[in-house]
């Protein structure tokens, strides 16, 4: 008796109990597991059967190394899923620069001998299965700090078709209500120009040292300083979301994370009220979202720095609630509401809201480089099944 | 004396199995036909010998009294009850998926189903079909393809209990290897570097193999590109 005589459905049955890529390794054994394996319903069986809130995650930051070149780092990288993946993120950085991600996708774009270069290439690569696309190159007269990216997509199992977006703003002084933006579909797959009407009278100010741009129910958010929100729709620049800061945002004092937490939007500030209690760290979430405008601010976390401490470590507990300087704040947890992590030192920290708890995360062997260039902090979450890049070719070199 | 509900159960092979409802209930399919009232004679299971009958009649009364709130069977003795229970061939590993799903035993399935998912796990796929009697029909061109497009998959070795052999490679000839060599590159090296899909034999030919390209390099002579150095880019097809 063979596993060929049992039907598909049982052959799937057991093939589901089966790791991520052992399930890849499959498809070579034979052209009816490579069909089976191959069908989007075992994709969502598949991903339905995992627990999808326990897949690992890291944060890919960006690290100058000993020569001073920005390299791209994951935090947690030990852990056996993702060393792999921080090994080729790693050495991808070396001619890249990490600009975006959307999923499991990364945006990425050819690093210049100088700055600003002639032409420049941006790649939507797939670090699990190593897959890539190179965009038509685009001529921007800027240099890479000044062009904020973002990268929008989904895939379709049925019809297993990739559509992808990809939005570049040219960086603008003061508030604008109209400004230009650069943007690539997968429909056309040429660059075109476009103006983007911002809802807001008062325009929209574009951060230098903005945040990655969060792709959220098929827009592109972008957070300004002052914590006003504004979604970019990439197949109708006219018509955009915006969101005003929450109540009790501090206008003088830039927002200091921005991303997504279990599903909404989430914006994180610092206050910078130095009184003899110390800074007070706010998470607001955005609620209540929905397509025909709805979305309300709520305040999720008050917690004052000093108020953290280190259970394990007392030089910990001291670093965090000296008054300066203030920890880093470097992203929220894909799917714990409690959780957010910071910087401090040399050091990435887990810090629970909840129970006012720090903890060290991860060691890293740079300061993450926020200061003198951009700095991306991408979230990214090791996907149930990887998203297919259709007809991409394998990046040579890797 | 209490009377407990019994219901009858006939194996394809004309068996009869008197069992308590509530066990016959751990199945959906018996379930929905007692819930249906069909069940006062004997229901017949034309699909399942009295063999297998009887082993998931057995899995069935073992996981209903441990259900019951007198019961004290923790966790840990059912596992290793189950463990117990689930060694069996493979032909009659086969059969009870196929009742499983028939009879609709959820955990019977999952227990089944878990147990060969473990046996695939750990082995490449030339090892899955000679150990399953599957029949590789792919052409060569196609299975070279269907590798590249997922090579990914095979790049990470997977856990190093099955290493029995360690060679000391120096590292100038560890480097030959592309894999290794991006792993030293990556300081993601530990003492030893497992590689799960290459048998000893084999290592030793690579090994073999790859010193005498460093030699070669070293007295600047004309590298060969023998099949062997194929084997060098891709140990895997070893």
């Amino acid at each position: 008796m063979s596993l060929d005589n049992l039907p598909d459905g049982l052959l799937l049955e057991i093939l589901l109990h089966l790791p991520l890529q052992t399930v890849f390794q499959c498809k070579c054994v034979s052209n009816r597991w490579c069909s089976l394996i191959s069908t989007p319903y075992f994709t969502h069986r598949y991903v339905s059967h995992l627990h999808t809130n326990l897949q690992p995650f890291t944060l890919l930051f960006e690290c100058k190394d000993d020569q001073s070149i920005t390299r791209v780092l994951a935090t947690n990288s030990e852990e056996s899923k993702l060393k792999s993946l921080a090994a080729y993120v790693h050495r991808q950085s070396e001619h890249l620069w990490l600009e975006a991600s959307c999923n499991d996708l990364l945006l990425w774009r050819a690093k210049a001998d100088e700055e600003p270069s002639p032409m420049n290439v941006y790649y939507v690569i797939n670090p699990i299965t190593r897959q890539c696309i190179a965009l038509p190159p685009i001529t921007l007269p800027y240099p890479r700090s000044w062009i904020q990216a973002g990268l929008i997509c989904s895939y379709d199992y049925n019809k297993k078709q990739l559509s992808y977006s990809v939005v570049l703003i040219p960086y603008f002084h003061d508030k604008l209500r109209e400004f230009k933006v650069y943007i690539l579909s997968s429909n056309t797959r040429e660059w075109s120009e476009s103006m983007v009407l911002c809802p807001d009278p008062e325009g929209f100010e574009l951060t230098h040292f903005a945040f990655c741009a969060v792709p959220y129910k098929g827009l592109l958010f972008w957070c300004s300083n002052s914590g006003r929100l504004l979604g970019i729709d990439p197949y109708n620049t006219r018509c955009c979301r915006s969101f005003e800061q929450p109540i009790g945002w501090e206008l003088d004092k830039e927002t200091d994370c921005f991303g997504v937490c279990r599903g909404c939007l989430r914006i994180c500030q610092i206050s910078m009220f130095y009184t003899r209690f110390s800074s007070i760290l706010r998470i607001w979430e955005l609620k209540d979202y929905d397509n025909e405008g709805g979305g309300k601010w709520y305040l999720e976390h008050e917690v004052s720095v000093n108020q953290l401490v280190s259970k394990k470590s007392t030089w910990l507990t001291e670093h965090v609630q000296q008054k300066y300087p203030l920890p880093l704040v470097l992203a929220f947890h894909p799917n714990d509401g409690d959780i957010l992590y910071l910087a401090i030192e040399l050091k990435v920290l887990l810090c629970n809201l909840r129970s006012k708890t720090v903890e060290v995360f991860c060691d890293i062997p740079h300061d993450p480089d926020t200061w003198n260039d951009k700095c991306n902090i991408i979230n990214f979450v090791f996907p149930s099944w990887p998203t297919p890049i259709p007809f991409a070719p394998l990046q040579s070199g890797t | 004396m209490s009377s407990v509900k019994k219901v009858t159960l006939k194996s394809s092979d004309g068996e009869i199995f008197e069992v308590e409802e509530t066990v016959a209930m751990e199945s959906q399919t018996i379930k929905g036909l007692i819930e249906d009232d069909c069940a006062d004679n004997a229901i017949p299971l034309p699909n399942v010998t009295g063999h297998i009958l009887s082993l998931v009649i057995q899995y069935c009364k073992e996981h209903t009294s441990s259900s019951d709130s007198n019961s004290s069977k923790s966790n840990e003795k059912l596992k290793a009850w189950d463990t117990q229970f689930i060694n069996v061939d493979l032909n009659v590993l086969f059969d009870l998926i196929m009742a499983a799903n028939y009879l609709n035993v959820k955990g019977l399935l999952d227990l089944t189903c878990q147990t060969v998912a473990d046996m695939i796990k750990e082995k490449t796929p030339e090892q899955i079909r000679a150990m399953f009697n599957i029949v590789n029909d792919f052409t060569p061109e196609e299975e070279e393809e269907v590798r590249r497009e997922n090579a990914w998959a095979f790049e990470i070795s997977l856990k190093n209990n099955n290493v029995v052999d360690t060679f000391e490679v120096e590292e100038s000839m560890a480097k030959e290897l592309q894999t290794i060599k991006n792993m030293i590159e990556d300081n993601y090296t530990d003492s030893v570097i497992p590689l799960h899909n290459v048998t000893s034999d084999i290592l030793e030919l690579v090994i073999e193999d790859c010193k005498k390209h460093v030699e070669a390099a070293e007295s600047e002579s004309e590298p060969s590109y023998s099949l062997a150095s194929k084997l060098i880019d891709d140990p895997l097809k070893a």
